[in-house]
């Protein structure tokens, strides 16, 4: 009896910031997406009703902003992938003052705010910018390429201030694995692509699933970043849900807009979990069940 | 396969980890390398694994310069301190690695396995990982992922070292069996002289990167060559005395307390001079000495120390404090504040040139 007093006071605090900051706000934007308002008078018109999904999934406008936030994100998140990997690396062979460096310049991003971030690439993608520039200047193009206000500048963008968030769970995955098992890899006759195919990617894997979760989540909510460097052109469900509830004052449609967005990177981080496990070796996957059953004891 | 290493030496910066090392091992000869904690023991195994790079000298495996071909190529089997078996795979996964990258298929490398978990006596363990087996068991699927691949060098870095007193000496019982089934060329690091004299045909006494002294484990502990291989291997009373003269197999030494003893001659005992004397504490008994040959000295016990197995007094001399290790057989009539005769034989004083302390 005792013990579950305890329990409830230990999970009490965690249950109260939980109730507080997730399900209350989901709860009232949930409750506020069933409804429909007159536009001109804000009064609300009709308590429940599907209107709201109903108009965006119905929409094929909508229904291709929806893809696309799915894309860009999913396109940050492989990007993210293939330059933080390698970083994640070579960092986890570094001791002493040279990972320090690294591991500052690796954070860098999250000590700049997003604005300067944007400012810095508006001046390298716009069409008079660095990139454009150079080309001109070497005479490989005569017209400017159009690079701001794509997807391509969105991601870069997403991926710079992303980064981090995908190198650090990779690198200390790679930390945990102890150089004499890639010796005795070695000493066994792999040579350094199969060292990594056989034993490093194996091993990360755990970081690899972490660092993707977390980027597909942000980029996908991200909102700064889409707007300043995807234009009008390149339009994501975090802009129009600003855009209904700040513009359009239709906070209804941005309520449902935003719960669409909340399913569709549930869903994707379950499926980038599941994929997870399924590459995952079994032995990690036990080991890391272990303390939690412990813990229950 | 024969393994040769000739002036090998490697340094960190100004540190020689490895100092001008030059052995030689016939095929199927087990070595032991023995030293201080930092003497160099694994950079040496690294440097004949190529994990790391050497400085200068070579290191032959036949008749083939194998100093700067690559680790992955080498053909060496290495069993780590901490295992590093692969977390991620099964046992059988874990033996089958080295021979995947050799190009065996799965069908073909299955006997291979079989045996090999067989010599470790592992087989009903094939399908647990590594984190679902004791220490003891992890230490064999290492041996047997080593020897898997059948390589022409086997190296061993303190194999038993993580394992407790009890399974370390069954261990110790297993792996000699293992390497004598095996009959691979070994070289194995240890910090237990009994592991190493127990387990290998030659020892090396390793310090400050270099090769003290290799030999047979029977005549490195008898005819220890250097100072520090007489203070190093088991437990010794050392004096400073003076070679007054050589009679037969015999050797004259002077106390400077006055009295004389007589200590065992060989070919390299000087003529005369400052020399080290040194009394191991298992070789001294107590009781009036009874033969022509023998040393003895009288003084009172300081303290005496039971071990179970056995019994070490220390007692004071005119020659200063001599440390006693009796069995526990022995009898021991005397306890703190008697006086007691110690006797030894002049067999067992060994004479090495030279002055210090
Ligand atoms: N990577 C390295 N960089 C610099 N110095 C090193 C490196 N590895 C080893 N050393 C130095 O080389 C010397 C020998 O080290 P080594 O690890 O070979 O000792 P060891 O005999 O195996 O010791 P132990 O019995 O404690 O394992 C030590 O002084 C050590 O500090
Ligand atoms: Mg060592």
């Amino acid at each position: 009896m005792n013990k579950i007093v305890q329990k409830v006071a230990v999970a009490a605090p965690v249950c109260a910031v939980f109730l507080l900051f997730f399900v209350l706000p989901v709860a009232l934007m949930l409750s506020a997406s069933f409804e429909r308002i007159d536009t001109l008078t804000l009064e609300v018109v009709e308590r429940f009703t599907f209107a709201q999904y109903f108009k965006f999934l119905t929409d094929s406008f909508y229904l291709r902003i929806l893809l696309n936030t799915l894309w860009i994100s999913a396109g940050t998140t492989l990007v993210s992938l293939l330059v933080g990997y390698p970083v994640a690396l070579h960092m986890s062979r570094l001791e002493g003052l040279s990972r320090q460096i690294i591991l500052i310049i690796v954070l860098s991003p999250l000590l700049i705010s997003h604005a300067v971030l944007n400012f810095g690439w508006l001046i390298v993608l716009n069409s008079n910018g660095l990139v454009n520039s150079t080309l001109r200047s070497a005479g490989l193009i005569q017209t400017p390429l159009p690079l701001l206000h794509t997807a391509l500048a969105v991601i870069l963008g997403l991926v710079h201030s992303h980064l981090p968030f995908i190198v650090l769970p990779i690198e200390n995955a790679l930390r945990s694995v102890r150089p004499e098992v890639s010796r005795a890899a070695v000493s066994l006759g792999a040579n350094s692509f199969r060292l990594f195919r056989y034993v490093t990617l194996p091993l990360s894997i755990k970081g690899i699933v972490t660092g993707s979760v977390i980027v597909f989540s942000l980029s996908a909510s991200s909102f700064v970043i889409p707007v300043v460097l995807g234009g009008v052109r390149v339009r994501t469900m975090a802009s129009v849900a600003f855009e209904e509830v700040m513009l359009n004052l239709n906070a209804p449609f941005a309520a449902a807009v935003s719960l669409l967005l909340l399913a569709m990177t549930t869903i994707a981080v379950a499926a980038l979990g599941w994929i997870g496990r399924k590459l995952q070796p079994p032995a990690l996957v036990q080991q890391a069940a272990k303390p939690a059953s412990e813990g229950a004891a | 396969m024969h393994l040769t290493l000739s002036s090998v030496t490697k340094h960190y910066g100004d540190v020689r980890a490895v100092n001008d090392v030059s052995f030689s091992l016939t095929s199927g000869e087990r070595l032991s390398l023995l030293g201080p904690s930092g003497c160099g023991k694994t950079t040496l195994l690294n440097a004949i694994a190529g994990f790391a790079e050497i400085s200068s000298g070579t290191i032959r495996m036949g008749d083939a310069d194998i100093s700067r071909i690559p680790p992955f190529k080498r053909n060496i089997g290495i069993v780590f301190q901490n295992y590093a078996l692969f977390p991620h795979l099964d046992v059988e996964e874990n033996l089958y690695f080295g021979l995947k990258m050799r190009g065996v298929s799965r069908r073909d490398a299955r006997q291979a396995i079989g045996e090999a978990l067989e010599i470790v006596r592992l087989e009903p363990f094939r399908a647990r990982y590594p984190h679902q087996l004791s220490g003891g068991q992890q230490q064999r699927v290492a041996v047997a992922r080593a020897i898997v691949i059948r390589p022409q060098i086997l190296l061993l870095d303190e194999p038993l070292s993580n394992l407790d007193a009890k399974l370390r000496h069954e261990m110790r019982t297993d792996l000699l069996r293992i390497l004598d089934d095996l009959s691979i060329t070994t070289i194995m690091v240890t910090h237990d002289q009994a592991e190493a004299l127990s387990l290998s045909h030659r020892v090396a006494v390793l310090n400050q990167g270099a090769i003290e002294q290799i030999d047979e484990p029977e005549a490195l502990y008898e005819r220890p060559a250097t100072h520090f291989v007489a203070g190093f291997l088991g437990e010794s009373n050392r004096f400073a005395a003076n070679l007054t003269g050589i009679d037969g197999s015999f050797a004259k030494i002077a106390l400077p307390n006055g009295g004389e003893w007589r200590g065992r001659a060989t070919g390299s005992t000087p003529d005369g001079g400052p020399v080290q004397v040194f009394v191991r504490t298992e070789r001294i008994g107590i009781g009036p000495s009874d033969g022509a040959g023998d040393n003895g000295i009288s003084g009172t016990v300081r303290t005496v120390i039971y071990l179970g197995e056995e019994r070490r007094l220390v007692v004071d001399t005119a020659a200063g404090e001599i440390v006693v290790k009796l069995s526990a057989r022995d009898r021991l009539g005397s306890g703190v504040g008697d006086t007691v005769s110690l006797c030894w034989s002049a067999q067992d004083t060994i004479i090495l040139p030279g002055g210090g302390r």
